[in-house]
């Protein structure tokens, strides 16, 4: 098992759930790419940025 | 099968003010076609036959007596089994929910109870609205009506199931991700994912409070259309639900849709997409060119990202909201389930709270490079042939992302933006058997613009056939 797999199992079992290793190894991969993607996009967002904006956004959205 | 069956929503609605039938008459043939389609599909976890009748009888003495009626007064329908009845149990596809009297009525079914339509039974569903196939290993997978061996979609497996083989006539479905939308494509009915917030969530299962909405499926546009109108609006029990006005969307099914603009993407949509698929998707354009429709291709800028953050933030979410039972009960998951909302256990804080700042950039993203040109977008909900539930029976093992991330790659950008989509058939792809299986595209719009996407699909099918197509009886 990879270090961060071992890195993940270890975090969902502080929650309470254990993880078997292998469940664990392909998890912690795709958590490692969604990262990467989400790492990537958020890079240049605006440091005020906050979720909030978003219903806003929508509503000043409609026709 | 009974001619009464094969009317929509809308045109049983008129039939019944105008006495032409009686509701216990249309009842009876219902509750008949849905214990033959039971038999056959499992959409259905339980048909309440005796209070529906009596539902029925009561029905027919308001109507004769003349007095106001609802728009959907002596119509039958049953729903997703994830919108509760206070007091009544909602199994929402799992072994833990039938252990569970539900706190109060949803407020999409009092809506629908006011408008005078009456429900007969609950539906089939993915546990716990947490999967795009349609699989269940808790009540039995939910088949196609075109070719049981064949998936559904889900997680409104049995919405689509049902209304599809005419034993239902319209539904409640939902979509987190895909969920109204995949169904309605697979089994060659219409469904509406509405804008976020435009329909109240109180009383249904939540999954994924930032990206849940409410919405029907349906035999035709008008029906969705009618039920939309009937159950949209702001509702004080939701804080999220919107104080936008509703619109009479079937008022306005009639206005022309001569000189609309619409968008074909150019990227993203039809990367992967089969050739078969993408011909069925893209031929349906020529009937709104016909109809004095633009046609426009327009550029998409990278969604990919939006994706994977909608995947986090419903994984989070999922995962919080069943974390006691994670802990204490998780032999009563399917492994899929338990694989899915585990992961959501490891995506960190930082990362669910960014999903959720980009998620406004996003959408200013999309409404100033894609809606400002185009009245709407015209898109594939699934590019590829429709897969076999054995194909698709991947449990939570190391094809279950891959596979899941396939069939949602093209809905769950939609769910992230909020945005309303339409999925209308169009078409048969050449799998699945003599009659093929259905196929549908969809129309995004731009936020609380349903109402011109009702417009759009309801002028599509007045000049196509399509959806009266109906599936070989078993």
């Amino acid at each position: 098992m990879t270090d961060t797999a071992g890195t993940y199992r270890n975090l969902v079992a502080l929650q309470g759930v254990s993880l078997d290793e292998k469940r664990a190894a392909s998890a912690a991969e795709v958590l490692q790419r969604q990262l990467a993607v989400e790492q990537a996009a958020t890079r240049g967002l605006a440091f005020e940025a906050e979720p909030a904006g978003f219903a806003g956004t929508l509503n000043a959205g409609a026709k | 099968m009974s001619e009464l069956l094969q009317a929509g929503a809308a045109e049983l609605a008129r039939m019944l003010r105008a006495r032409k039938v009686g509701a216990l008459e249309v009842m009876q043939a219902t509750i008949g076609a849905a214990k033959q389609a039971q038999q056959r599909l499992n959409c259905f976890v339980r048909i309440d036959e005796e209070d529906a009748l009596a539902a029925a009888k009561a029905a027919d003495r308001t109507l004769s007596r003349g007095g106001v009626a609802g728009a959907l007064a002596g119509v039958p329908m049953a729903h997703k089994d994830m919108y509760y009845r206070q007091g009544v149990p909602s199994s929402c596809g799992s072994k833990i929910g039938p252990g569970r009297p539900a706190p109060a009525t949803a407020t999409a079914l009092k809506r629908l109870d006011a408008a005078g339509a009456l429900q007969f039974g609950v539906l089939n569903m993915t546990e716990f609205a947490y999967g795009p196939t349609g699989h269940n290993y808790h009540l039995g997978h939910c088949r196609n009506a075109w070719n049981p061996e064949y998936i559904t979609g889900g997680s409104s497996s049995g919405s689509g199931s049902s209304v599809a083989a005419r034993a239902n006539f319209a539904t409640l479905g939902s979509d987190t991700g895909g969920s109204i939308r995949l169904p309605a494509h697979f089994c060659g009915v219409a469904g509406i994912k509405p804008t976020y917030g435009r329909v109240s969530r109180s009383g249904a299962m939540p999954l994924s409070f930032s990206m849940d909405t409410v919405g029907p499926l349906a035999r035709n546009v008008e029906d969705c259309a009618l039920l939309l109108r009937e159950i949209a609006g702001q509702d004080a029990a939701d804080a999220t639900s919107s104080a936008q006005p509703v619109p009479d969307y079937v008022a306005g099914l009639s206005r022309p849709v001569k000189g609309l603009r619409i968008g074909v993407p150019a990227g993203y949509f039809y990367d992967q997409a089969d050739p078969a698929v993408e011909q069925l998707v893209r031929g349906s354009l020529k009937a709104f060119i016909d109809m004095g429709c633009e046609v426009v291709e327009v550029p998409i800028p990278d969604i990919e990202p939006w994706n994977s953050a909608g995947v986090a933030i419903i994984a989070v979410e999922a995962a919080a909201l069943h974390s006691t039972w994670l802990r204490e009960r998780p032999a009563d998951y399917s492994d899929q389930v338990k694989a899915r909302l585990e992961l959501g256990m490891g995506v960190t804080g930082v990362q669910y709270i960014n999903a959720l700042r980009l998620r406004d950039h996003a959408l200013k993203t999309w409404l100033t490079e894609v809606m400002s040109r185009v009245d709407a977008l015209h898109a594939p909900v699934v590019s590829f042939a429709t897969p076999t539930i054995a194909e698709t029976d991947v449990g939570g093992g190391a094809k279950m992302t891959e596979v899941l991330g396939k069939l949602t790659r093209l809905m769950r950008p939609v769910n992230y933006l909020g945005l309303p989509s339409l999925a209308v058939p169009c078409g048969f792809q050449p799998v699945g058997g003599n009659a093929g299986l259905p196929c549908a595209f969809q129309l995004i719009g731009r936020p609380f613009d349903e109402g011109l996407l009702f417009r759009l699909g309801h002028a599509y099918q007045r000049i196509t056939d399509w959806h009266r197509k109906m599936p070989p009886q078993g």
